[in-house]
């Protein structure tokens, strides 16, 4: 049986290192090409004709921008509109990570904690941009609940900090974690195929099940990350 | 005429109510639901998430002022305490959420 880990090693296509830096294209970039240019394509095609009673594709790419307003809307509410371009990227991005990594050969680029944690990590800088701009210093007040007594900021504040900064790592985490063990449980019944020989139909039943099951998750995971995402937007909009 | 009329404020009204059901539908929280082992887990992920942060902000200072191990024992501390916090943080949200839709 093959290692079920090999599955995500990153492994360079075109060398190239710049000033000792490794800056070579791997299978993960490749990926993030091929999602961002299905995105991009899906999305020129479909909504090329803009006409009134819509086609299949225009109907696909009006459903999705309508899902994602609506998380938008539901969410953070009419100020969040003009994050509509960032937060539907996020979504695509993760989605079309997720569900590329489905198909056998791919890679799914985001059960690596780089790529995801980078995109959490932005989320939450773009949290903190908006208060400080809306606020300025005064949003340092928020890891200092209101009423707190004084002599308990010393034990407030740090834990107040590290509750702030957990969220993208724990957005991370969960993504990274559905991704990974998914896979590596496909992997693993795909592996009993062979070795049961003449009951080898079974897993394989079973694997066609899973991979559906997968292809749920892997939307119900871009959709999480997408709350969550609107979720510090909202934060940054209205509680600060 | 007034057949028209009338298949129109059927129609009407069916949209109304499909629109009713759809927002009634629409979950804010994105935690699973209570009492199964997804739950549990999204606690988890919570707290675990605190306390790595708090191990490396130790750590971190640790190295910046040459102090063997003090600041990784008071932020883990701090972690644990902000994992529970979390924790609280997501039950009181959940409830809350519960509360409104009874509400509703």
């Amino acid at each position: 049986m093959e290692d079920p880990i090999e599955q995500f090693e990153v492994k360079p296509i075109w060398e190239l290192k710049v000033g000792g830096v490794d800056l070579s294209f791997t299978n993960s970039s490749l990926f993030m090409v091929v999602a961002v240019v299905t995105a991009l394509v899906f999305l020129y095609f479909a909504t090329r004709k803009r006409s009134v009673i819509p086609g299949t594709s225009q109907s696909f790419a009006e459903t999705l921008y309508n899902f994602v307003d609506g998380i938008l809307m539901e969410n953070v509410g009419p100020e969040g509109k003009k994050y509509f371009p960032f937060v539907f990227s996020v979504f695509l991005f993760v989605a079309l990570g997720n569900i590329i990594g489905c198909i056998p050969y791919t890679f799914t680029y985001t059960s690596h904690a780089s790529v995801v944690g980078g995109i959490a990590v932005f989320s939450l800088l773009m949290n903190i941009v908006l208060g400080i701009k809306k606020k300025g210093m005064g949003w340092l007040r928020t890891f200092l609940p209101h009423g707190t007594p004084v002599i308990a900021a010393p034990i407030i504040v740090p834990i107040e900090i590290i509750s702030f900064l957990s969220k993208p790592f724990s957005l991370t985490v969960r993504l990274v974690a559905n991704m990974m063990v998914g896979h590596i449980m496909l992997k693993v019944i795909a592996g009993f195929v062979v070795s049961l020989k003449a009951f080898g139909f079974v897993p394989l039943a079973f694997i066609c099940i899973l991979v559906l099951f997968e292809a749920g998750i892997a939307f119900l995971q871009a959709y999480i990350f997408t709350v969550l995402t609107c979720i510090y937007l909202n934060e940054a909009i209205h509680e600060h | 005429m007034d057949n028209d009329g009338s298949r129109l404020d059927a129609l009407s009204e069916k949209i109304d109510a499909l629109q009713k059901e759809q927002q009634s539908s629409q979950r804010k929280d994105v935690a699973p639901d209570k009492g199964n082992v997804g739950w549990g887990m999204y606690l988890l992920s919570q707290f675990f998430s605190a306390l790595v942060v708090g191990l490396c902000i130790g750590l971190f200072l640790d190295k910046i002022f040459s102090t063997r191990g003090v600041f990784l024992i008071i932020f883990i501390i701090f972690g644990v305490m902000a994992g529970f916090l979390n924790c609280y943080r997501c039950e009181k949200l959940y409830n809350k959420e519960k509360n409104d839709k009874q509400g509703d």
